[in-house]
């Protein structure tokens, strides 16, 4: 096991350097540059020369991802062009509210997803299976943005249980912090629900059909213990590796969601640094992205050998 | 098997509901909603106005490199100018207490206020003018406003509180130009001792001015947190205690939070809402002129056929303004065919559609388009979301295809690509315009005259180089008046630009709100704002 961590911890940071080079490279590829989001219309052409040569664009594109490279080596993610602020800071204000909401909105998606992929499964063809196939397929026709529209709409401004926007840390207390993303969790959660209770759905429905299952219920186990001790837990590993994959869905989710809700998250950096072509800012977001997928992976890799001892890695 | 997959295993309706209950969003709405209305009731007791701004984030609050209104707007409240632009576009003294022009209009000598003091507590004197003034024309800092000090031959200080300009030579226009605190941005004095100790990018997030609010939290992209300065000069202002602005890009989340009262002032609500906030008796709409002009670039260097002023003129002449601004901007925009817009009161002619070169004349534009003999021309309309022009585009580009044989392809470009081109002069034809004109210099003499900043798009006509140049000049009221009117005429018939609209400024605040008063500059100055 503690090889196979190894190998898959050099392979992260070998994909990590792939992204930061890829990411670097692109980023000067395409068309527009910070310079001219800065000054504006009212840019003049000197003004723009001394710009560029204030912030060092001026030099060679090698010698710019030299001295980037050499920085990010030693945990320095360099400066916005825009604000002048320290990436590291950016990332470190603004990660901490996406995560809030691809995390709680997880906690959502899973609460609804998984007893209702259950009850679908094991009462196949009953009105709460339709009902529950009819949310699924309604959460995953609904765009995000739009259910958060409607929900700021009814529970913001008609029943007024939630304010419209903003973000308030868990520091500043776990009720006013759970008010302000309640309303983008259950947005984004809504549609991660449908993908999982359609995938619990199926995975229940195939374990059910089992033998051991036929078994477990000829031993007279109570139907309870059938379903969640024999079932389920031989359906989580298709589940666990959905939810893994759908993170990511999660994640890019907060993107929008962050914009309807007026929350300055990672995914509203990251798409102001690209309309900004702000460099350091996107290609310091994109790292920070790029880990957290590359480490849920591994993540959801080790879990498997705790739902399924069966499961090791050789050494 | 098909019995047992349509019963399925049993299970019992305690489990099943059991599971339900894990599903209630509802009643764990009800656990977590908490009553905001008596959040708003308690800002209002302490004083605070939190308001929400049209942007994604406020990026630049430093007064040498603030680029657009939105940040104007809420660094009028932190900075002060010499002079400040009054309702009627008329220059008054802001830290400045007079001033007294001489030799002809090329020196002016002003008189500093005594006793002022930036946010960081040091004192205002004539040193920090001069240090403004040389950090804004260095160009090695490399400010946009740099060009605003031009006519400026040297700054001297003639005491601790007097300083005196020397103007290369005479100009009526010199204090709205260049002095005022905003919009001309260049001459918003600086603190220099916050600005060594700061550094220029943490300066940028959080400046020291010598405004009625001081800056005392900035959380890019978030808030920002603006606090009354107790020592703000004008004895009685502000009156407000705190300010947090909010940037809300998503306009449906902006009329939400004004309705919910989250938020009690938009700077500038969505036009396609207005009729939805009007409707609110708990809200109140004012509206403005605003300072510019928006119109269609026709760029002279890169259409051959651009170069016959016919084809310029048949092109505008098919433009319907009304149509326009009804189908592309909501109705929110006030037509027209000049570039002096209405904010400019004194410069302004109501009669200028009738008697325009460019007026709507759709079988004048045909006439016109067929004698220069230009036939179908495939022309492509360079634009972007800045200020609603990727709609108007869409809206314009049918309504000139369908009176001369023009093909538009209309290429939407990300701002950062938008502005570069533009600035390159690297398109056919652009959908654009200028801002905070609050001076018939800003409208014509950096657009108008040949090789000017903003004219990129190959216009020169020395007749009225000289004419933007005399009027820049002129210190008499009435003949500045008539050559502004006389130059505007010549470059309408001229016709480098195809002027479409002026826009016109809203914003939306809770009744409580009160004692705002939009200016035409337009930037929103909450010093005399109150809650009642």
């Amino acid at each position: 096991m503690r090889t196979y961590l190894v190998k898959r911890i050099f392979y992260a940071a070998v994909v990590m350097w792939a992204v930061a080079t890829l990411v670097f490279v692109a980023l000067r590829a395409i068309p527009g540059d910070p310079i001219s989001v800065m000054l504006g219309a009212e840019a003049t052409p000197e003004a723009v020369a001394q710009l560029r040569a204030n912030l060092g664009l001026d030099k060679p594109l090698p010698v710019q991802y030299l001295f980037w490279f050499r920085s990010l080596l030693v945990g320095d993610f360099g400066r916005s062009i825009i604000t002048g602020q320290k990436v590291s800071i950016l990332l470190l204000e603004s990660a901490p509210r996406s995560f809030s909401i691809a995390l709680f909105g997880l906690v959502i998606g899973l609460v609804i997803a998984i007893p209702t992929g259950i009850i679908s499964a094991v009462k196949k063809y009953s009105v709460a299976d339709h009902v529950g196939t009819s949310f699924a397929f309604l959460g995953l026709s609904m765009p995000n943005f739009w259910l958060g529209i409607i929900l700021i709409l009814l529970f913001s401004v008609e029943l007024r249980w939630f304010p419209a926007l903003g973000y308030v840390p868990l520091s500043g207390g776990v009720l006013p912090w759970l008010n302000h993303i309640f309303l983008p969790a259950l947005a984004i959660g809504t549609q991660f629900s449908a993908i999982i209770m359609r995938m619990t759905r199926s995975a229940m429905l195939e374990v059910l059909g089992e033998l051991y299952i036929t078994t477990a219920r000829a031993k007279g186990l109570q139907e309870r213990i059938v379903v969640v001790k024999h079932a389920l837990r031989n359906a989580l590993i298709p589940i666990i590796t959905v939810i893994g994959i759908a993170f990511a869905l999660l994640l890019a989710g907060t993107v929008v969601i962050e914009d309807v809700f007026a929350i300055k998250g990672l995914g509203r950096l990251l798409v102001r640094g690209i309309i900004n072509r702000d460099f350091p800012v996107v290609q310091g977001g994109i790292l920070v992205i790029a880990m957290i997928f590359v480490f849920a992976n591994l993540a959801v890799d080790i879990l498997y050998t705790y739902i399924n001892p069966k499961i090791r890695y050789e050494e | 098997m098909e019995q047992q997959g349509k019963v399925g295993p049993g299970m019992d309706r305690r489990g099943v509901l059991k599971l339900m209950a894990a599903t209630g969003s509802v009643g764990l709405a009800h656990a977590l909603g908490l009553r905001t209305r008596s959040a708003f009731a308690q800002r209002r007791a302490s004083n605070e106005l939190v308001a929400g701004w049209n942007l994604d984030q406020i990026e630049q609050l430093d007064p040498a490199f603030i680029n657009t209104t939105e940040q104007m707007q809420i660094a009028t409240n932190i900075f002060s100018g010499l002079v400040y632009a009054d309702h009627n576009l008329v220059p008054r003294g802001d830290l400045a207490e007079g001033w007294e022009v001489s030799r002809g209009g090329r020196d002016w000598t002003f008189q500093l206020r005594k006793g002022v003091k930036f946010h960081d507590g040091s004192d205002f004197t004539a040193d920090d003018v001069l240090f403004t003034y040389n950090r804004t024309s260095n160009p090695k800092v490399g400010s946009i406003h740099r060009r605003r000090l031009a006519e400026i031959d040297r700054v001297e200080k003639l005491g601790t509180y007097q300083v005196r300009f020397r103007l290369k030579s005479a100009s009526a226009a010199f204090p709205m130009a260049a002095l005022s605190r905003f919009p001309a941005r260049a001459m918003a004095i600086v603190s220099r001792t916050a600005l060594e100790k700061m550094g220029r990018e943490q300066y940028n997030v959080t400046p020291v001015g010598t405004g009625p609010f001081r800056v005392v939290e900035h959380k890019v992209g978030s808030r920002l947190v603006l606090e009354r300065f107790d020592d703000y000069f004008i004895q009685g202002k502000p009156k407000l205690k705190r300010i947090t602005i909010i940037p809300v890009p998503e306009p449906e989340t902006a009329v939400a939070a004004l309705r919910t009262g989250e938020i009690q002032f938009h700077n500038r609500p969505p036009s396609q809402f207005l009729d939805v906030l009007r409707r609110d008796p708990d809200l109140v709409i004012m509206e403005g002129p605003d300072p510019g002009f928006q119109s269609l670039e026709l760029n002279q260097d890169r259409v051959e056929a651009f170069k016959d002023v016919r084809v310029r003129l048949a092109i505008a002449k098919a433009i319907d303004r009304d149509e326009l601004a009804k189908r592309g901007y909501f109705g929110r925009v006030l037509p027209d065919v000049g570039p002096i817009p209405a904010a400019q009161k004194l410069y302004f002619r109501e009669q200028k559609r009738q008697i325009s070169a460019q007026r709507y004349d759709p079988d004048a534009a045909v006439r016109l388009w067929d004698e220069a003999k230009v036939g179908k021309l495939k022309l492509t309309l360079l634009t972007s979301i800045v200020r609603g022009n990727l709609r108007g585009a869409q809206v314009l580009k049918p309504l000139i295809e369908q009176v001369l044989p023009i093909e538009f392809r209309v290429e939407q470009a990300d701002p950062s690509v938008y502005f570069q081109r533009g600035r390159q002069g690297k398109y056919e034809a652009y959908l654009a315009g200028s801002g905070a004109d609050v001076d018939p210099n800003d409208s014509l003499r950096d657009f108008f005259i040949t090789k000017a900043k903003f004219n990129r798009f190959g216009y020169s006509n020395p007749t009225v180089d000289l004419i933007i140049e005399e009027q820049f000049r002129e210190a008499d009221t009435q003949r500045r008046v008539a050559l502004v009117h006389l130059a505007e005429d010549l470059v309408m018939a001229d016709c480098p630009l195809a002027f479409t609209h002026h826009l016109i400024e809203f914003v939306a605040m809770r009744k409580e709100v009160k004692n705002f008063r939009m200016s035409p500059t337009p930037t929103w100055d909450f010093s005399e704002v109150s809650l009642g």
